[in-house]
């Protein structure tokens, strides 16, 4: 009983009526969506391990080559920064992937409670959490994207 | 849009509005598109046989556009739901993610295979490429502990071979990205 007089539980049955029911057409656009968010965080998981695998291979590869130019080359000669430069963006995108899985599960399970309960007044930090996916998810493409231009274009990275 | 169930809408329901996300992850898409026709373009006018090049670019350029577009068809609904308050319209802002999300998972997957093959087939380069780096290291400390033979006073032999002597690590064909350096041209010994 004491729960129910808490300001919180008064804010929530505001007269204007946060506490009645959403629209079928938004739960289940939010239940469909749902199911996409946990398919793609769990492949960003596995693209966390398999781009940061790959990156760090070719990055081993670029320091070999630079080991037999720095054979034949006199000594003093400083070694290539570019074998640490694409180590770092693949930790880079590694830890990238990981932090929007794991914003991609939050939004999934606030998605999943407005439709469990389907009130109004769980639509609102569903859509919060939502808005957080999306900042996070565009600010990651941007760089990803930003980093690989200009990678390639430098021609750090070999072209796949 | 605006009749049914929820008409009059009430100031408090929400208001589902990323458009500048949205707009932001569809420049970085667009620009990653137009890249990759760069990047595929120079790769294709270098190599002479472009067959399997052009396959892998049209492969890669539709399952690109496929995602642009539905990104862009998601931004257009966001951007609707953003200017008005209703159910109708968040519902149609969040199912319209539907396309890109699955586009992008897909795509992510396909690229996660290709990622761990091209892993395990470098590892395997690699290991043989170390190998070589320690061999020549060590043939290269050998050669320079060993003292050259001092200089006599007659003329050596000419002879019809080359001097023999290890190829520059240049030419060892390490790496087939790296840039080809001019090397002087050697008599062949086929020659007299």
């Amino acid at each position: 009983m004491t729960a129910s007089f808490s300001s919180r539980g008064l804010n929530r049955l505001r007269p204007e009526g946060e506490d009645r029911e959403a629209s079928s057409n938004v739960v289940h656009a939010c239940q469909v969506i749902a199911h996409c968010h946990l398919a793609l965080g769990i492949f960003l998981i596995v693209l966390a391990a398999t781009a940061t695998w790959w990156i760090f291979e070719i990055s081993h590869r670029l320091r070999i080559i630079d080991e037999f130019r720095l054979i034949d080359s006199p000594e003093g000669t400083a070694p290539s920064p570019n074998p640490d430069i694409i180590l770092n963006f693949g930790v880079a995108v590694g830890v990238l992937c990981i932090l929007n899985a794991g914003i991609l599960f939050r939004c999934r399970n606030g998605l999943r409670a407005f439709t469990r309960t389907r009130r109004v007044s769980d639509l609102h930090p569903a859509m919060r959490r939502l808005r957080t996916m999306w900042l996070f998810f565009s600010i990651s493409m941007l760089l990803i994207t930003t980093a690989l231009i200009y990678l390639l274009q430098k021609e750090i990275l070999p072209p796949v | 849009m605006e009749s049914g169930s929820e008409s009059p809408f009430r100031r408090d329901e929400p208001v589902f509005s990323s458009r500048k996300w949205l707009l932001i992850a569809f420049i970085s898409a667009f620009a990653w598109l137009i890249f990759t026709v760069y990047v595929k373009g120079r790769q294709m006018t270098e190599a002479e046989d472009w067959g399997m090049d052009l396959f892998w670019l049209v492969l890669q350029l539709a399952a690109q556009i496929t995602v642009v577009g539905f990104l862009f068809h998601a931004l257009r609904s966001v951007w609707r739901s953003g200017e008005r308050r209703s159910f109708e319209l968040i519902g149609i802002a969040v199912k319209s993610q539907r396309g890109f999300l699955v586009g992008i998972t897909i795509l992510i997957a396909t690229g996660s295979v290709f990622f761990a093959m091209w892993a395990h087939e470098y590892r395997g380069l690699n290991t043989g490429l170390k190998q070589r780096a320690q061999a020549y290291r060590i043939w290269k400390e050998h050669t320079r502990r060993t003292p050259a033979p001092p200089p006599s006073t007659e003329a050596p032999p000419v002879s019809p071979r080359p001097p023999s002597s290890s190829p520059p690590a240049s030419s060892l064909q390490l790496d087939p990205f790296a840039p080809q350096q001019e090397q002087p041209p050697s008599p062949s010994p086929s020659q007299p």
